[in-house]
């Protein structure tokens, strides 16, 4: 592969010159290579400076997936230790960022951390974290309820 | 904790993302908890996109709080005839009827792992011969007769993995048969055989 050098532009005006191999590994970029090669500088608009300078270290990080099993390894160590250093709304950005540019493996690298943190929370801690409220109507929650009636606890709260 | 004005929030992703996420727990997870934080969720949960493949294993510790029959029968309806795997283990019912309930409405079905359980040969042939489709099939702690897995191989012709290991001493020693012939008949396009347990003839 030939080592073009690709200009990524966020939203907010920051500018990222990589390697077009890694330019690639953001479907949308290549997508656009494909339509006309000689793109040199790419604005993306639904993603900030901050984001996408964590996208890109993904994707040169990724850039060549070997097959063995020593880097495959070692490609996974790079991962956790990548997604520990951001919080829960940093993922949620990240998460929207990967959709947007279509970056399937850091889509896939973000749901799974996001669900590996909330397995084992209540709703009511979820919502906290998120930061999102309840939303749903009593008739829903009798609703839930009743669906769930193989819940001991849920059965036995009296119905109306 | 909240922070002022965040540009995004977990019920404005996209229910895309959403699926992602939710594709990742398991189905207690989402029933108990996932699905009750708030409408976007829910709707998601509802997915049957979602529940194509159900892991059951591990449960045991919650037999006391929730009746994982009728939990299991919950989550092959959310499947609506779209599930392409199932797992489950370690049930404490006689679950014939429940794998009955999982064949009549998976035909599509490709994978059945079980577990344990007091399902008996029969109970386990009716219910896989009415998955054509199945492409791989674990019985573990589980015994089957000759017969019933010759069945087996005419009605899934597609069946490409068979994993087999009988319950040994427990089990009276007729029912631990040879079931090697029986695969070599009906069973032409196996790419992966494992039997454990199985007491072999020399022939």
């Amino acid at each position: 592969m030939s080592s073009n050098k690709i200009v990524l532009t966020s939203s907010d005006g920051e500018s990222f010159e990589v390697e077009e191999v890694v330019a690639r590994k953001l479907q949308i970029v290549g997508h656009m290579l494909e339509d006309d090669c000689v793109i040199n500088e790419i604005p993306l608009q639904n993603v900030t400076g901050d984001i996408l300078s964590m996208v890109i270290e993904y994707c040169k990080t990724h850039v060549d997936e070997e097959e063995s099993e020593e880097a495959q390894t070692k490609l996974k160590t790079w991962d956790e230790e990548f997604m520990k250093k951001f919080d829960i709304k940093t993922l949620l950005q990240i998460i929207l960022a990967a959709n947007y540019l279509n970056v399937k493996g850091l889509l896939d690298l973000v749901s799974q951390t996001i669900a590996d943190t909330i397995k084992d929370y209540t709703p009511e801690q979820i919502r906290e974290v998120f930061g999102v409220e309840n939303d749903y109507t009593e008739e829903e929650e009798a609703e839930v309820r009743k669906e769930n009636a193989w819940a001991f606890d849920e059965a036995d709260t009296p119905k109306p | 904790m909240k922070g002022e004005e965040e540009p995004s929030n977990w019920a404005e992703l996209l229910p895309d993302l959403l699926s992602s996420i939710l594709l990742r727990l398991g189905p207690l997870e989402i029933l108990q908890n996932a699905q009750k934080v708030c409408r976007p969720l829910r709707r998601v949960s509802k997915d049957p996109w979602i529940w194509r493949k159900i892991d059951m294993r591990n449960l045991r510790k919650l037999y006391c709080i929730f009746d994982m029959e009728a939990c299991c029968r919950h989550v092959v309806d959310l499947s609506q005839g779209g599930l392409l795997e199932i797992n489950i283990d370690q049930w404490q019912f006689e679950n014939t009827c429940l794998l009955n309930y999982i064949a009549d409405r998976s035909s599509n079905l490709r994978r059945l792992r079980l577990r344990g359980g007091q399902i008996t040969s029969v109970g386990i042939f009716v219910a896989v011969v009415k998955l054509p489709l199945l492409e791989e099939l674990e019985l573990l702690h589980c015994s089957i007769e000759d017969e019933h897995l010759k069945a087996i191989g005419q009605s899934c012709p597609n069946l490409k993995i068979l994993k087999l290991s009988s319950v040994g001493y427990r089990l009276p020693l007729n029912v631990r048969d040879n079931n090697a012939l029986a695969i070599a008949e009906t069973m032409s396009g196996l790419l992966h055989l494992q039997l454990i347990g199985n007491t072999l003839n020399q022939h």
